[in-house]
């Protein structure tokens, strides 16, 4: 569901809003900390929440009933900067000028997936659950100084909310080698931005804004699996949603905020293209070798008949698993995601996670850690907290993640 | 195969030495009664070298096996044959180790890698070619070459360890690459490899010559500029102004990008190799033509290096024909050596022709050469045309070619460089001792366009600095070069003697004659080297102390027209200097050993001023599991300055101790301490004195041989005397005071599919204090808003790095 988290983003960086690391939060990737900890994608992962994202893994699942859980913890550290210079105009350092730290936590989601009970063809799989899609969690602070260097104010944004999707997914395993999947999928969820400005002395009038938004939308999946040899799982997706309603309500100070109406709006989402890649090594360690591209093509999208002006967006990942002999499974991985907004937006994470499996149930943790920096004249259109053309935003996001799963033999 | 290894481990845990022979270490095989010491270091060197017994009779082929070894193995261990096509475990670890050393001057990598895969046949390997291996000397090249050429050939790779001449370390460095097989010209065996390389992350990074540096140093520039503080015409104005600007904006597109590298390697048997490289630097800029007049759209915004090739192997006298990318290295360096990179004090050349996939770029060869041998005679034939970056002066005339990192219109691909020679080698070997050759090579470059130097376009117009530097001032404007070389080797008994001597059409010289002493326990290196003021051959790597434009204008950015054109102080060429270089390494026992003694003593030509540098490292190694070592330098060099002369006098010590508590865990700890004493210098008034140190730490675990974790921190803090370290993949420098940590993960997942992921983090703290000025004209303020002043502050930098590289085999 990252297309439509990166389509709200869209809409709100051309209408004044802010960068989809700052405004949106990130988009989850995988709900299940098995495959969040190899490179932070589900789309291979072969748990009841990964068969959601790409139905078509039903057909790697086990007889049985496959129940999993997740959540976890969200934790940004924001340093923004001004460069300073000298008289010569020479710079001497960048000096921080705010510093912002937001924790959140979040559900990941709940998923039941069903192969081989009686009463049901033995060609047929089935998956139903609850996800979270991308989350909304920013929080800004920041002390106004005069050039003396007396506090006269504060300057305060705070962004939260998330996004929800309930799914059901279907997949038909023809062959052996090849297995097809679908699945929907409805959205819903808010997102509320409170914007406060105020000053010490009493007479001077600050400000105080805030937007609500609910949205609710449908998406569908399509995919296949094709196992081409022996160990080797290769797999397409195409993830079409429809458009994403949307009803704003502004409240307090309309002016200082920003020049969105509040009337209820449509949102046309993207289309994502994915592909991945399943490898079992066989060697001692068991290993897991998964790999996954997609392509997104914002750069077509419009809002009432005009170009958002982002551009196609792509990304991949890459994870490793390894079962230590006689000690946990080890996992790790990397992402690079390039941002349909602007490239000094694109985004790097290392991923990391240990397994441990207690009789038949699994439990799962994952972190994942991914650094930032950019400069705010490298976003177009984006309003400045300060005067001024060198402020630069360092924030690091660093993620934890948890999952318990079973799996029930029926 | 599965009963096999349970089979395995059954007996493994009934029978007393019970296990796989394939796997086994040197200490169990030394464990067997039934075995010699020498006996079980056959064994394991023939596992090694084979990749594997095939049954447990293989062991009769091993050189002083027999039928009752045989009967004492089969009664006590087993063996598991080696999956078909699997790449045994040492040379996994060779390859992994190959990984980390891929740079611009390690074009060789890619060739010791083939090797890896399909061995030089030992029996009709020379010398030559056995010293273009990774640290084969010429003397072990040449002990080699002598056990064949006068004993005839050996039946296994494990009895040239006895030969005469031969070091242990040379052995060791060439046995991985070398089999008793013949070339197999009939072979139509696949094979090849692919790389990519993902190397991003984020923040902040002092660079003191990189991208911030220059980006800063631009926006100064244009400054003093739009101020009038420059003495130019009111066009020149304009158009540097214009210059300026733009180069700046094109640099601000480099901040913080991602750093990418695809690279596919093919062979066909022994016949055929193949090619390509598509790759961009960290922080790097792009948008040039990869491939001159070719458009090739988005590929040329997200790529900075394109390179391919194809070559073709043995074929008749031909050992090798490449077209495409290249790289060629051979005598001393004096003539050609076309790597970006010179590293300073470099005892170690890579020797012959490669196929070039490297990160070289100014110094890339495109276009054809040729390696032959008939008889005694080696020869190289090269030709290339390639486009070249060049120092462009305002009115567009070329003015000196250049390299840099941070590269932008105005300098890239100015002129198109033609360079085309060869050089030939009589070997002597047979008549005079094997190893004995002389060479005559020959070189001519020209440009499309002349180069012009012009110290008056370069420097500031009404600047008070004095321009001063004759490295400079000494070239002369023209459109060509011509070299010519000599060179001469020989062996007695375990000393080499070689030499090379260039000389260039403007009546300059180089030259550089090195002798070497060596045994298993003790080595004796000399080298001496001179290069006129005048040589100003581009493909110079000779040994020398210093870069070309060390210690000139071109390090102070700001005493420049364009600021960028200071990166030419990283100019890969010796610097114009007469010295004499000695260095040993002397085991006295069996704990103590003088790892790396040098001292140098050189002159810098154009001013005449002396200077020597003198490291001694002393191991001290009580047991196998703990090693000390304390390491002292010593440096005194003079530089011009303005008005005097200055003189720095470097004293540094270095203390390291190595652990191995456990088979599979490695600990290194290394404290450094170091000093800079200025003398008196008008700019400083007394002395002046700046001191560093850092403190590191480092830990690998190997879970398996498969999956190993290494992590490091380093703190450290410097009072005007950054430091360097070496990391596990490169050089990192340090300033200012910080911390630094970093985690390493290997993952061999398979036979062909291995795996890296590194994640840093870097802080650097630059205390800026006594900023308050009661004069706004003099105040220090924020970008853009000249109103706020900014008073003291840590200025904080943070470097985020996270690698991934994965190699793919077959």
């Amino acid at each position: 569901m990252s297309i439509i988290a990166a389509g709200m983003i869209s809409l709100m960086t051309v209408t004044a809003g802010l960068p989809e690391v700052m405004w949106l939060g990130e988009p989850l990737g995988s709900q299940s900390a098995v495959s969040y900890a190899m490179g932070g994608s589900g789309f291979m992962e072969t748990s009841a929440l990964g068969m959601l994202e790409n139905p078509s893994l039903l057909g790697l699942s086990e007889d049985g009933l496959l129940v999993e859980f997740s959540g976890g913890a969200d934790f940004i550290v924001e340093k923004r900067t001004r460069r300073v210079y000298d008289q010569f105009e020479s710079s001497i350092g960048e000096s921080e000028i705010a510093f912002n730290k937001e924790m959140a936590f979040f559900p990941g989601g709940a998923a039941v997936a069903l192969r081989g009970i009686s009463g049901l063809p033995g060609s047929v799989a089935f998956a139903a659950g609850y996800r979270v899609p991308a989350i909304f969690g920013y929080s800004y602070d920041r002390i106004i100084r005069d050039a003396a260097y007396v506090k006269t104010g504060e300057e305060m944004l705070d962004v939260s909310g998330q996004l929800n999707e309930f799914d059901l997914a279907v997949a038909f395993m023809p062959s052996e080698v090849l297995t097809f999947g679908l699945a929907g999928g409805y959205v819903t969820g808010g997102r509320d931005v409170t914007w406060e400005v105020a000053y010490v002395d009493p007479s001077q009038d600050g400000t105080l804004a805030g937007r609500t938004e609910s949205m609710s939308g449908i998406v569908t999946r399509g995919s296949l699996l094709f196992a081409p040899r022996d160990r080797v799982f290769v797999s397409a997706s195409v993830e079409y949603p429809m458009a994403l309603s949307v009803s704003p309500e502004n409240s307090g100070d309309p002016a200082d905020w920003n020049t969105l109406s509040n009337e209820d709006y449509d949102l046309d989402m993207p289309m994502t293209v994915k592909l991945g890649a399943l490898y079992v090594p066989g060697n001692n360690l068991r290993s897991r070798v998964t790999g996954d591209f997609f392509w997104s093509n914002e750069g077509s999208l419009q809002f009432e008949d005009a170009s958002l002006g982002l551009s196609n967006s792509w990304g991949m990942s890459f994870g490793v698993e390894n079962t230590l002999p006689g000690g946990p499974t080890a996992r790790f991985g990397f992402s690079y995601r390039r941002s349909p907004i602007a490239a000094s937006l694109d985004r790097m994470s290392f991923t990391t996670g240990l397994g441990f499996r207690t009789g038949d149930w699994n439990l799962d943790v994952a972190g994942s850690f991914s650094p930032d920096r950019w400069m705010q004249t490298e976003v177009a259109g984006l309003p400045s907290f300060v005067s001024g053309d060198s402020l630069t935003v360092e924030e690091t996001d660093t993620r934890i993640m948890f999952s318990i799963s079973r799996a029930f033999r029926l | 195969m599965i009963s096999s290894l349970v089979l395995a481990a059954c007996i493994g845990l009934a029978v007393p030495g019970g296990f796989d022979l394939n796997t086994a270490t040197l200490e169990e095989l030394q464990g067997l009664p039934g075995l010699t010491a020498l006996q079980a270091e056959e064994l394991y060197e023939y596992i090694y070298e084979t990749g594997g017994l095939q049954s447990i009779y293989d062991v009769m082929r091993i050189p002083g096996f027999g039928p009752r070894e045989l009967d004492y193995l089969r009664s006590r261990c087993v063996v598991v044959p080696p999956p078909e096509g699997m790449v045994s475990q040492q040379v996994m670890n060779v390859m992994e180790r190959l990984a980390t050393e891929d740079g611009p001057g390690d074009a060789a990598v890619d060739m010791w890698e083939n090797y890896l895969i399909r061995p030089i046949p030992i029996n009709s390997a020379t010398s030559w070619q056995l010293r273009s291996l990774d640290r084969v000397s010429l003397v072990d090249a040449a002990a080699v070459e002598t056990r064949l050429k006068t004993l005839g050939p050996v039946s296994s790779v494990t009895s040239l360890r006895n030969v005469d001449n031969l070091t242990y370390y040379g052995y060791r460095n060439m046995r991985d690459f070398i089999s008793i097989r013949d070339l197999d010209l009939s072979s139509m065996e696949f094979f090849g490899s692919y790389r990519v390389v993902v190397d991003g992350g984020d923040g902040r990074f002092y660079d003191e010559e990189g991208l911030g540096t220059m980006l800063g140093e631009l926006r100064s520039a244009e400054y003093d500029m739009m101020s009038g503080g420059r003495g130019y015409s009111e066009s020149d104005s304009v158009a540097w102004m214009e210059r300026i600007s733009d180069e700046r904006q094109e640099l601000l597109q480099a901040v913080n990008t991602t750093a990418w590298e695809h690279r596919v390697r093919v062979g066909l048997g022994d016949r055929f190799r193949g090619g390509a490289r598509l790759s961009r630097g960290r922080n790097s800029s792009s948008g040039f033509g990869l491939f001159d007049d070719l458009d090739l759209g988005d590929l040329n915004r997200r790529f900075d290096v394109a390179k391919g090739f194809a070559s073709i192997e043995n074929i008749g006298a031909v050992r090798q024909a490449v077209l495409g990318n290249y790289h060629l290295s051979l005598g001393q360096g004096l003539l050609i050596d076309n790597s970006d990179e010179m590293m300073y004090r470099s005892t170690y050349r890579t020797w012959g022709l490669y196929p070039d996939l490297t990160s070289t770029r100014q110094f890339a060869m495109v276009g054809g050469a040729l390696e032959v041998q008939k008889g005694p005679f080696l020869g190289y034939g090269f030709y290339s045309s390639a486009s070249r970056d060049a120092i462009r002066d305002i009115d567009g005339t070329p003015n000196i070619l250049f390299m840099s990192a941070t590269r932008t219109s105005p300098y890239a691909d100015v002129v198109r460089e033609t360079t085309y020679g060869g050089y030939g080698f009589y070997d002597f070997g047979g008549l005079l001792p094997f190893g004995t050759a002389i060479g005559l090579g020959g070189m001519n470059i020209s440009y499309s366009d002349s180069l012009v130097p012009d110290a008056g376009t370069m420097d500031i117009p009404g600047d008070a600095q004095v321009w001063g530097c004759p490295e400079y001032d000494v070239l002369e404007a023209g459109e060509s070069s011509s070299f010519v070389g000599l060179s001469a080797q020989t062996i007695i008994d375990n000393v080499s003697l070689e030499g090379e001597m260039v000389r260039q059409d403007n009546e300059s010289m180089a030259a550089l004659a090195r002798g070497m002493w060596q045994n298993d326990y003790f080595y004796l290196l000399g080298i001496w080297r001179h290069y006129d003021l005048g040589f100003n051959n581009p493909y110079n790597r000779g040994f020398a102390e210093q870069l070309r434009y060390d210690d000139t204008i071109f390090e102070k950015p700001y005493y420049l027209n364009d600021p960028l054109s200071s990166q030419l102080a990283q100019w890969p060429a010796p610097k114009p200097e007469e010295g004499m270089y000695i260095e040993s390494r002397f085991q006295v026992s069996r704990s103590i050993t003088f790892t790396k003694v040098y001292l140098d003593l050189w002159r810098s030509i154009p001013y005449g001023f002396d200077n020597y540098r003198f490291q001694g490292e002393v191991e001290y190694r009580p047991d196998f599991t703990v090693r000390f070592r304390l390491k002292y330098k010593f440096q005194d060099k003079t530089k011009m300055h303005d008005v005097v002369p200055t003189t720095s006098r470097t004293t540094e010590y270095t203390f390291r101790t190595f652990f191995l508590p456990s088979g599979s865990d490695f600990f290194d700890v290394q404290l450094r301490v170091g000093m800079v004493e200025l003398t008196p210098n008008p700019l400083y008034g007394d002395d002046r004195l700046m001191s560093g140190g850092y403190l590191a730490a480092r830990w690998e675990h190997n879970f398996s041989e498969a999956l190993s974790v290494l992590g490091g921190t380093t703190l450290w803090s410097t009072d005007g005397m950054s430091q360097w370290e070496f990391e596990d993949t490169g050089i990192d420098f340090l300033d200012g005071d910080g911390t630094k940590f970093y985690v390493t993960i290997k993952n061999n997942l398979s036979d062909n599919l291995q795996l890296r992921l590194r994640v840093l983090r870097k802080d650097t703290f630059y205390p800026r204090t006594g900023l308050y000025r009661p004069d706004p004209e003099d105040s220090f303020y924020y970008q853009g808003d000249p109103d706020s002043p900014v008073r003291d502050f840590i200025d904080h930098a943070t470097e985020y790095g996270i690698r991934c590289q994965l190699d793919f085999r077959w």
